[in-house]
């Protein structure tokens, strides 16, 4: 019984088990997205704590990290302005790094945009308004199949994802060091494992797996090799850069 | 409270972010791309994932770490089984959760 229902899906409709599995496509409204943003919760609930309580403990107030997570709304750059504002860098300074930590969401609103080209343009700026590696992690599993996206799916996981990453920081930041081993209980993992299984999705949803796995393997050795010398977020950038066409490369020779 | 000058920083902060995040959305959505960066763009999703997951388990706080230090190195061996085994991402989170948490438990 198990088998059987994991061979019929795993070949059509590789991400089934995402809620309503039936009708498991972009092409649905505001509630499917917000169940979509499930995994995305569960991880943005320990990063965002973990957050507010480092901003907090560096002297950054309650009311900044609810701002800061209302506009700014991104992980890695909200910690690192934090830090940069707790070693006194000047503001147009912190504001530069800022772009350069966030510059590599150019490559995921692009990687979006042929998907959303039937949608209006003021759509299309409030979808990218709240992109964040996650939310593209999982939009982009759910676009691989040539269905076209709706703005309510968007709307429904970027808002659920950003309200909940609103709450956990500024909980973590009044909690402050009274909630410190929330790691204990393993969801720090959480966005890891849905980068492992979004992936495993994606290569599956690829005509051929071979030049996934290869593109995966270049992104992962790049990710790893180039944060040695530039910062993380940079290195993402030459991964993405270099496996994306590795990727093409292959696939356009294999298929 | 709210300093000035924390709020000046937030706002410029999130203006530089909203760039990126919007301007392709917008302009790229209106023009039909060349089918090769299509095609390049298809394997954005897998380079992007690729990259994000080396970095999430291999330097989970920053920089490269190793086990026992870093579990991650370790929980994402049966993390990427299950993913392969039951196509599911609620499943496969779950379990990664479970199994840090195991992990953790174990190593004291």
């Amino acid at each position: 019984m198990r088998d059987s229902w994991q061979t019929t899906n795993s070949t059509n409709t590789p991400d089934t088990d995402l809620p309503d599995a039936g009708q498991a496509t972009v092409g649905r409204g505001y509630a499917e997205g917000v169940k979509d943003a499930v995994p995305v919760i569960m991880g943005y609930l320990a990063i965002g704590l973990a957050f507010g309580v480092v901003a907090k403990t560096a002297g950054i107030t309650v009311l900044e990290v609810a701002v800061m997570s209302m506009i700014l709304y991104a992980g890695s750059a909200q910690f690192v302005t934090v830090g940069l504002i707790v070693a006194g860098v000047p503001a147009s300074a912190i504001i530069v790094t800022i772009f350069l930590v966030n510059v590599r969401h150019l490559l995921y609103s692009a990687a979006i945009s042929p998907h959303v080209s039937h949608l209006k343009t003021w759509q299309n700026a409030l979808i990218g308004a709240e992109l964040t590696d996650e939310t593209f992690a999982v939009a982009s599993s759910r676009l691989g199949q040539g269905v076209p996206a709706r703005a309510g799916w968007f709307l429904g996981i970027n808002n659920i994802s950003h309200a909940t990453w609103i709450v956990c920081t500024t909980a973590g930041a009044v909690l402050g060091s009274a909630i410190t081993d929330i790691r204990a209980l393993g969801f720090d993992f959480a966005l890891a494992a849905m980068f492992a299984a979004l992936l495993i999705l994606q290569i599956n949803n690829r005509p051929t797996w071979m030049p996934a796995v290869a593109a995966a393997a270049v992104g992962g050795g790049v990710a790893l090799c180039a944060s040695l010398v530039v910062p993380a977020s940079w290195a993402i950038i030459a991964a993405t850069l270099t496996a994306a066409t590795v990727g093409m490369v292959l696939e356009e020779r294999t298929v | 409270m709210m300093r000035t000058q924390v709020l000046l920083i937030i706002l410029g902060a999130a203006i530089v972010t909203l760039i990126p995040r919007i301007a392709p959305l917008v302009l790229l959505s209106r023009v039909t791309l060349p089918g090769r960066v299509v095609r390049w763009l298809e394997f954005v999703p897998v380079a992007v994932l690729s990259a994000l997951l080396a970095q999430a388990v291999a330097m989970p706080e920053g920089r490269i770490s190793w086990p026992p230090e870093n579990l991650a190195m370790v929980a994402v061996v049966p993390v990427l089984l299950i993913a392969v085994r039951t196509r599911s991402l609620i499943k496969t989170v779950a379990g990664g959760v479970i199994v840090m948490a195991l992990l953790r438990w174990v190593m004291g």
